[in-house]
């Protein structure tokens, strides 16, 4: 176990020098890479605050209330986007499709552990998570919420199941690709683009039927808005504040089956095509 | 022609066994709305190679004979359908890691190099995947920078290298962790005359001295003649030939060897030819 975690931590160091590295060759470029990032983060969440500035609130919350919601909506994204985005290693989908798992087979070390670590940019890529830090810690100062430990802590749990949903979605609709490599090699994106487009939203005017489909089977719900009504006090029924948590088990559990099960059969039926895109690149 | 059939050269020093191993792939023969028609395709049938410790191997055959089915299977990127594949007498599925370990894979048509790195950062990378010490990789580093002539690109991006410059760094990359076998896949692809015979010494010399066991295909017969003491050909997923280099030319009323090959190909698939 002390072996695995030492490999873990030197994996972690290894990308992320490599990610510094690749920063810092061409500092003009990877400052504007940097800056386009911090952007494209921010306008993804522009509208939704605008609307909520304009009106006063919308769905049920005051604007500062929006503006928490976001701002954790950003922070899980970038987080996860900073600890599994780079080299499809979150859109695995493109991986697996492009008959690049070859790669990380031939590799002698756990294919978790390369899918854990493999996507690390903490320099690079850690724009969102920068932004959701800033925005949240705003919007916390604004509600006048109370920075205790333990609602840090509660903050931090419902991050990494918020995290482990998106991911745990992802990795489920992508193991097709092990199936249909080239016509669901865009699935893990398509499915990370659709919970994130309609994950900023409050859904309390939802019908209930839908709402409930959005808290289960089509996670968009967990994605900030119930968990941002149960950090911030607005819902705090023992099912509903354990119901994330439930879900990321759910969805962390079904993506592992369906992954090992779709590994299965790469290895019976192979994968008839190979493209190099996006491999270490 | 010489006897066909293949050799028996298990022993208890066998690197890689594979035992009356069978593979077929399923593919689409005709597709409609409705109907869908599928035939099965044998990549390999009833496959028996033995390879010892410190063999030069030289795997050969006509396109879609079923060489990259073998490499997979060895490597643990396929299952056989029917049969065993061992490396080292383990099941390169279930004991990846370990296999991996020990082993060194090159594909011709694929990179292991990071694209948007120098060339040296692949190389630092690969030794913190594969554990090595600091000691090993820079004695290493230094043999195969001088061996394979990389030193005028070590510290250039990967992508700005030529065909024959990422061979030959990729060729170093997959020799990095000491590798017992070395599976090398068309590792001559695009390498111009020189490189070729830097690449072909350098892998004669590791298995001369360092006793490492190399299969390697190629579709240039004279490189593998040059390279390797023992030919396995196969076509359409079965052995046709395994033995000498040598036995052959004496069986065959030509010298110059890719005739010979030539006209085995021709011989095997008569109905292609006509």
């Amino acid at each position: 176990m002390a072996a695995k975690i030492r490999q873990l931590l030197r994996l972690y160091a290894l990308y992320g020098r490599m990610d510094w590295h690749f920063l810092m060759r061409d500092k003009r470029t990877g400052f504007l890479c940097v800056i386009s990032d911090w952007f494209a983060t921010l306008s993804s969440i522009s509208g939704i605050a605008l609307l909520a500035i304009r009106f006063d609130g919308i769905g049920g919350l005051s604007a500062d209330e929006i503006l928490w919601m976001l701002g954790f909506f950003t922070l899980a994204d970038g987080t996860t986007w900073m600890l599994l985005g780079a080299f499809n290693n979150l859109h695995i989908s493109r991986r697996i499709g492009r008959g690049q798992v070859d790669h990380m087979l031939i590799q002698p070390v756990p294919l978790w552990m390369q899918l854990l670590t493999g996507g690390f940019m903490p320099f690079s890529g850690n724009s969102g998570f920068l932004a959701g830090v800033i925005l949240t810690a705003v919007a916390t100062a604004r509600l006048h919420l109370p920075l205790t430990p333990g609602w840090l802590a509660t903050l931090i749990l419902y991050l990494l199941a918020r995290m482990a949903i998106a991911a745990g979605c992802s990795f489920l609709t992508g193991s097709a690709a092990f199936y249909k490599p080239v016509a669901s090699e865009e699935l893990s994106s398509v499915t990370l683009d659709a919970l994130n487009a309609a994950g900023k939203y409050p859904l309390a005017a939802l019908p209930e039927w839908l709402l409930t489909v959005f808290m289960t089977v089509l996670p968009v719900g967990l994605m900030a808005y119930l968990p941002s009504m149960i950090l911030l006090h607005k819902i705090d029924a023992p099912l509903a504040c354990a119901w994330p948590f439930a879900v990321s088990a759910a969805f962390l559990s079904l993506a592992g089956w369906m992954f090992r099960k779709g590994l299965k059969h790469y290895a019976e039926h192979g994968c008839p095509r190979y493209k190099d895109m996006g491999h270490r690149c | 022609m010489p006897s066909m059939a293949a050799r028996d050269t298990r022993t208890w020093d066998t690197v890689v066994e594979l035992s009356d191993v069978t593979k077929r792939f399923r593919r689409l023969k005709r597709g409609g709305l409705f109907h869908r028609e599928y035939e099965d395709i044998y990549a390999l049938s009833h496959v028996n190679l033995a390879v010892r410790r410190g063999e030069f191997l030289a795997y050969a055959g006509p396109n879609g004979a079923g060489k990259s089915t073998t490499f997979k299977l060895l490597c643990g990127m396929l299952a056989p359908n029917e049969g065993t594949s061992r490396l080292f007498g383990m099941d390169p599925i279930r004991d990846r890691i370990a296999v991996m370990r020990r082993t060194g894979v090159l594909f011709g048509n694929r990179s292991e190099l990071w694209w948007d790195h120098p060339v040296r950062t692949s190389f630092e990378w690969k030794r913190d995947v594969w554990g090595i010490s600091q000691s090993d990789y820079a004695e290493r580093f230094d043999r195969l920078v001088s061996e394979l002539r990389l030193s005028a690109f070590i510290d250039a991006f990967a992508r700005e290298l030529s065909l024959g410059q990422r061979m030959r760094a990729n060729l170093a990359l997959t020799l990095l962790h000491n590798p017992q076998l070395v599976l090398l896949d068309e590792p001559t692809l695009g390498l111009d005359v020189l490189a070729k015979r830097d690449l072909i010494q350098t892998l004669k010399r590791i298995n001369r001295d360092m006793g490492v066991t190399l299969v390697v295909t190629s579709h240039d017969m004279d490189d593998l003649r040059d390279m390797a003491s023992r030919l396995v050909l196969i076509h359409k997923g079965e052995i046709r030939y395994d033995g000498a280099f040598d036995t052959l030319l004496s069986h065959a009323d030509r010298t110059d060897f890719e005739a010979i090959i030539a006209q085995m190909y021709r011989e095997w698939q008569p109905e292609e030819e006509a």
